[in-house]
């Protein structure tokens, strides 16, 4: 309708077509920047005394942006229009009409698709051609208005077309991986994967299509498809302009829209805008910021996410599982801020993709090497030094990315005034490799490595090493632009060893590790624009040492003991469908369906059937051969979410899981060591299994410059691992015998605020979240607390983070951070005894007493050097004060029994206000 | 230029900074408090002519300095589910409450009431006595390695009806004093021993001290086709102590116990290690069939167990442990002055440092006693009486 009324205007105006000579004569300086159609043609009017004619709902996506100096109105419009699908009209009478382009088909401007097409056009026979000389023709977003065809114009835009392309970083090819694309009539989008790859179907005809991104400038595209056919994107990176008013895109809205819910994706700039101790930006401190995202201490390694235990997590680095993700013990995270791209973090919706752990995947994704130009980071602090360099290879069809860190913190601990520190070493590194390699426009190879080592040594007594490594290779392959695979493998390890000397007569090497190897197959399959499938096949083989305790120097009389490997096997596959019912209405379900075999040699106690498990009710001990399959256990996982637009700014979304976890992690949290041991489920120890519930409420205010949002969850966890009273873990042959069969549930409500823009930005997040268990174990002899509900280690009630970053210029920026959580649960002796003649201690109900509130507050100031774009080297600065008020949290508490009475100590590892600097180079 | 700059701003950067941990008494309210609570320690003893023996005494908080806080003037007794009452009493006021001599029927059920002194009222669970097996031997072996003795105990139970087991034991050793004397002081008066010196109840040359065990030992048969114990380990003596110097005997009580008092005695067996190392057990609770009536939700040390108790004693002389046992004592001279005897009463004893003690006299004509410090005649200093048990 709207179609035949613009024909009958335009050959109105047609009729009177004349030159408007009278406004030549002035002459006008402008600068727009986003300017709605509507605000522009006021302006215009204002100064050039004409009138504007126009169908509104036609102009409503077009936005203007240009800069233009002494121009008349002829000019102007020039500039805004050429090589748009509009055309304008000035007539005698100073009116302006406006026009879509079809009316005027018989008077194209000359030279409009000789000369614009972009992107990788193809035929329509066979729209996979590989193009590539026209690779290079790649589009650049100071071209927004213009008009890009997808497809040969056969004149006749019936039925729909799919488009595909990457959208990369201008400035060095760094594939955007979650950007956002979508139309708006009819609305439909899609977001970019992990390599930056889109798959769009959309009717065809002219189509305004859009593209947000965290970090990056909005983007804009007139597109008229006529086919299917390839389009790359570039975007560039979003520079505030402090002297105006910044407008923003009125659909950035991806959290309202996005299908998934409990995820929470950060990029490595927002995280390097919190201040944190020694001034080295650190992923998952940044992580515990976030709703529902709490740790057991400052300063621990792990997190603990909506109430699950810290080896709930399936921490992944490119897809490399990392079983240990910190250094000296938690003061550093595991990852190289100057290589990490972005991290996602899945609390309550799980993509079928993964399993395997039953609270959270946190997928930490490394950069990929700019594929331009040669460029490098170097940084430096009291601490640490980094380094990392990345640039092309073999003319920009490889990309490489290395980067290192290492400390030197020995110096530190030899200066201060306490003998046992000035014995004391520490010292860590890691090592990053990642290469891209274009193979062609349809094969690509990936090439990850990483390495970790840590080695603690305390008072020249007992010392600590341990450290991930992991290697994977990664090749994709585009089938047809509607389906791709990933294929992928890679070898994960992890160990630790504690060696102690200090008594010549019991030096003992206490060893353990993890292997692991990795075989999966992941393929995405757009079956048109309401189904999107993925689905795919995945298997891991797992070899354990759990425990060798060797002799260690010439005097030593420690008797050897090995714990025997472990071996498994954990395969799965998975299907999930994306179905958009309709534009506010869509479904994600899924299934993971994962097999876990336990495998031989191994021999396995038998017990008396009906009393507890202890070494003394073993009936029986059955040796099982190498690659035996002693145990198998399957299960489907369910992965349902659902998504409902109440608005174009907010949503309600709705998601269940259920989920299984074949390997364990056993901790002696008393201790403050690295000794965790893991543990596959045998057939004596079952595997974890959850289900979680979760409901959520998303809305955007103020343009979508502000986002909240409040998530309610409910979550039961079966065969959890507890500790029986007095159980010991170490060198353990028959650790059954020490866990208890525990059931959990755990509920919480996240709050959140995040302002994404403007000088001050940042959130803050409430989380109320409470986790108990309960012994679930008739067999198991004992209950804990009588068999009721006891709140877990990790139970805190209430966690509120604030963190804030107001920007004085482009070059000053002031960050600062509050964080409160309620202490965790802690069992307490309360009193000495003696009975029989023995002295012991009474313990408290387990967990029923709580260690001192945590409370913290940070700041920090960030200055950059000069931003001149053609400067070779660009320094900055980050100073700042981490632990404001001088708080002493306490990181642990302990009782030493001393001189025949026992005192409790609490030890804070940041006592005082601790300041910082940190000077970075890029170059 | 540009570099030089960069290494001065580098160099610049490196501020001295510390790793600040500090470390302050943990005493939150829980711990200070006063957290007196009731321990019951005993077993209803239902052998024949059993005299049940329970101790009370009240925990002590973690600061508290006091060895043992005894429960005294409490009103104590065995009480039965058939409805008898069988009083105890504290006749020495040490909060040890001790029955007459009973035969409680095997076919009853029995538990604790107490009343303290305070007015709370106490009540044990009522369990059913279970009949303790003899013990078949009490044995001791000797490591290799480091020469420490480690006593053990064997049973078994041909009813196959035990199956849980708990011991405990009475430590007797002989240990002498350096020096021996053949005079006593006795009411100020230097007085000669009979000449079986060795026999005389006057002699402070050999003594014998007497401990309760400091560990407990329990023990299941469970994984076994009978019910048998064998060489179950109830405490060990390393190389060189004083027990073994002269001559040691063990007295080990077996006790009968049901599966939860098992449990419970292997908790406190657990929460008697030691705390925070790298090997370290999870602390524990204890769930005691002791309740208070009067306030529900006090905590209550202690298990009430009913059985007969079996008993079994040996004996260890220095000569039969290898690894040359003997006691490394700091080097103490046995310091001696010469004093001048009362002329009228050679035998009267005057002399006002207490640290010393007539050892012999001297002389001819006038005889002039040599003194001597007490520890060297007089084994009493060190512990122990100079009765020798009647077992000896």
């Amino acid at each position: 309708m709207r179609y035949l009324y613009s024909i009958i205007l335009t050959l109105f105006l047609l009729s009177c077509f004349e030159s408007a000579e009278s406004q030549e004569t002035k002459r006008y300086n402008w600068n727009f920047e986003n300017t709605p159609f509507d605000k522009f043609a006021d302006s215009l009017e204002a100064r050039y005394g004409c009138h504007f004619y126009y169908d509104s709902a036609e102009l409503a996506d077009f936005e203007i942006s240009v800069t233009v100096k002494q121009v008349n109105l002829k000019q102007l419009l020039e500039s805004v229009f050429n090589k748009t699908r509009f055309h304008y009209l000035v007539d005698n009478h100073n009116r302006v009409y406006i026009s879509n382009l079809v009316v005027f088909k018989t008077n194209l401007p000359s030279g409009l698709f000789e000369s614009n097409r972009f992107g990788e056009e193809s035929n329509q026979n066979n729209p996979n051609t590989d193009n590539d000389a026209s690779v290079n023709e790649k589009l650049k977003v100071s071209t927004e208005n213009k008009l890009y065809e997808i497809g040969k114009n056969t004149g006749h835009d019936v039925g729909k077309a799919t488009i595909t392309g990457y959208v990369k970083d201008i400035r060095n090819g760094e594939a955007i991986a979650g950007a956002t694309l979508y139309i708006d009539t009819p609305y439909l989008n899609t977001h970019t994967d992990q390599f930056g790859y889109y798959s769009l179907t959309l009717p065809k005809g002219w189509r305004g299509l859009r593209i947000s991104s965290m970090g990056k400038k909005d983007m804009r595209m007139q597109l008229a498809v006529h086919a299917d056919g390839k389009l790359n994107i570039e975007l560039t990176d979003f520079v505030e302009n402090l002297k105006e008013v910044v407008v923003y895109n009125r659909e950035k809205s991806a959290n309202v829209k996005s299908m998934q819910m409990g995820v929470i994706k950060l990029n490595i700039k927002a995280i390097k805008l919190v201040p944190v101790v020694f001034g080295e930006a650190d992923i998952l401190k940044v992580v515990l910021t976030l709703p529902g995202v709490t740790s057991v201490g400052e300063a621990s390694s792990g997190f603990n996410v909506r109430g699950g235990s810290t080896d709930q997590n399936l921490i992944l680095f490119n897809d490399a599982t990392i079983y240990n993700p910190s250094h000296l013990f938690g003061f550093f995270s595991a990852f190289d801020p100057d290589i990490v791209k972005s991290i996602e973090l899945y609390k309550s919706a799980i993509p079928e993709k993964y399993g395997g752990r039953l609270s959270s995947v946190l997928d930490v994704q490394m950069k990929d090497g700019n594929s331009k130009t040669w460029t490098g980071v170097a940084g430096i602090s009291p601490l640490t030094s980094k380094f990392t360099i990345e640039g092309p290879l073999n003319n920009g069809k490889t990309s490489v990315i290395i980067g290192g860190r290492t400390t030197y913190s020995d110096w530190i601990l030899h200066s201060l005034p306490n003998a046992a520190y000035n014995r004391s070493d520490a010292s860590f590194y890691d090592l990053n490799l990642h290469v891209t390699h274009t193979i062609n426009a349809k094969n690509f190879l990936y090439v990850t490595g990483y390495l970790s080592r840590d080695n603690f040594n305390f008072n020249n007594d007992t010392s600590y090493k341990y450290g991930n490594s992991s290697a994977n290779i990664k090749w994709r392959h585009i089938f047809t632009n509607k389906f791709y695979g990933v294929f992928t493998a890679g070898v994960d390890h992890y160990q630790y060893s504690v060696t102690s000397q200090f008594v010549p007569i019991n030096g003992y090497t206490l060893g353990f590790d993890i292997n692991q190897n990795n075989l999966r197959a992941d393929f995405n399959y757009k079956l048109n624009d309401k189904h999107a499938l993925n689905f795919g096949l995945t298997t891991t083989q797992y070899l354990l040492h759990p425990g060798t305790y060797t002799p260690t120097g010439s005097q030593s009389l420690v008797a050897p003991n090995t714990v025997p490997k472990e071996q498994g096997l954990e395969s799965a596959v998975y299907l999930g469908d994306t179905y958009s019912v309709s534009n506010k209405f869509s479904i994600n379900a899924g299934v993971h369906f994962s097999i876990f075999n336990y495998l031989g040699p191994h021999s396995i106690n038998q017990y008396l059937p009906g009393v507890p498990k202890a070494v003394n009710t073993i009936m029986d001990s059955v040796q099982y051969a190498s690659g035996k399959i002693i145990k198998t256990y399957m299960a489907p996982e369910i992965r349902i979410s659902m998504k409902y637009e109440l608005s174009a700014n907010s949503s309600v979304k709705f998601s269940y899981n259920t989920l299984q976890q074949y390997i364990h992690m056993l901790s002696n949290t008393t201790a403050i060591s690295p000794t965790d041991i893991w543990k596959l489920s045998d057939p004596n120890i079952q595997p974890q299994t959850g289900d979680q519930f979760s409901i959520g409420y998303y809305k955007n205010l103020k343009n979508n410059t502000i986002e909240t949002s409040v998530e309610v969850y409910y979550k039961n966890i079966n065969h959890y691992l507890d500790y029986k009273s007095g159980a010991s873990l170490v060198l353990n042959h028959h650790i059954e015998t020490e866990v208890l069969n525990s059931k959990g549930k755990a509920y919480g409500i996240e709050l959140l605020v995040k302002k994404n823009a403007g000088k001050l930005n940042g959130w803050l997040s409430y989380t109320f979240s409470r986790t108990f268990l309960k012994t679930d174990d008739p067999t198991a002899g004992e209950a804990v607390n009588k068999g009721s509900y006891y709140p877990a280690d990790f139970d805190k009630p209430h966690s509120v983070n604030l963190i804030a970053n107001y920007q004085f210029s482009h070059r000053i920026s002031l960050s600062g951070n509050l964080v409160y959580s309620t202490g965790r649960p802690i069992t307490l002796p309360l009193a000495t005894f003696n009975i029989s003649g023995a002295t012991s201690l009474y313990y408290s109900d387990r967990n029923q007493y709580r260690i001192p509130d945590y409370f913290r507050s940070d700041v920090s100031v960030n200055l950059d050097g000069n931003h001149k774009i053609k400067q070779k080297i660009h320094s900055s600065w980050s100073l700042g004060i981490y632990n404001l008020t001088a708080r002493q949290n306490a990181y642990s508490v302990y009782f030493i029994n001393s001189g025949g009475h026992v005192q409790g100590y609490q030890l804070s590892i940041f006592g005082s206000i601790i300041p910082f600097i940190t000077y970075n180079l890029k170059f | 230029m540009k570099r030089n700059r960069i290494i001065r701003i580098l160099g610049m950067a490196i501020l001295i900074m510390g790793l600040v941990t500090c470390v302050k008494k943990y005493e939150p309210k829980a711990i200070t408090s006063a957290n007196r609570y009731l321990v019951v320690d005993g077993v209803i003893n239902t052998g024949a002519n059993g005299i049940t023996t329970i101790v009370l005494s009240r925990s002590k908080n973690l600061a508290d300095t006091v060895s043992f806080i005894p429960e005294l003037g409490a009103q104590i007794s065995i009480i039965s589910a058939s409805g008898n009452s069988y009083p105890m009493v504290d006749a020495n006021f040490t909060g040890k409450y001790t029955s007459a001599a009973l035969n409680l029927t095997m076919n009853d059920q029995y538990g604790i009431a107490i009343t303290t002194a305070d007015g709370h009222h106490y009540q044990s669970a009522l369990v059913a006595p279970k009949a303790t097996a003899p013990i078949d031997s009490v044995t001791w072996n000797q490591s290799p390695v480091n020469y420490g003795v480690t006593i053990n105990v064997s049973t078994h139970d041909p009813a196959n009806a035990t199956h849980y087991y708990r011991w405990d034991y009475t430590e007797t050793w002989q240990h002498n004093a350096p020096e021996q004397a053949y005079w006593v002081l006795i009411n100020g008066i230097v007085t000669p021993l009979d000449a079986d010196f060795m026999n005389d109840p006057r002699q402070t040359h050999q003594c014998y001290t007497t401990a309760p065990a400091t560990n407990i030992t329990v023990a299941n048969s469970l994984g076994l086709s009978q019910d048998v114990i064998s060489l179950q380990p109830v405490t060990f003596i390393p190389l060189n102590n004083e027990r073994i110097t002269i001559r040691y005997s063990i007295q080990v009580n077996q006790y009968a116990i049901s599966e939860d008092a098992y449990k419970y005695w292997l908790l406190v067996q657990n929460n008697s290690q030691s705390l925070g190392g790298l090997f370290d057990l999870l602390p524990s609770q204890l769930n005691s069939n002791i309740q208070c009536i009067t306030n529900p939700g006090e905590p209550v040390i202690g298990y009430i167990s009913a059985c007969s108790i079996q008993q079994k004693r040996i004996f260890i002389t220095n000569g039969q442990v290898g690894g040359n046992w003997v006691k490394f004592e700091p080097y103490n001279e046995c310091t001696t002055q010469i004093i001048p005897t009362d002329l009228n009463n050679f035998q009267l004893y005057t002399f006002p440092d207490t640290s010393y003690t007539p050892w012999y006299f001297t002389g001819n004509n006038i005889p002039a006693l040599v003194i001597v410090k007490k520890y060297c005649v007089d084994c009493r200093t060190q512990g122990g009486t100079n009765a020798k048990p009647s077992f000896w």
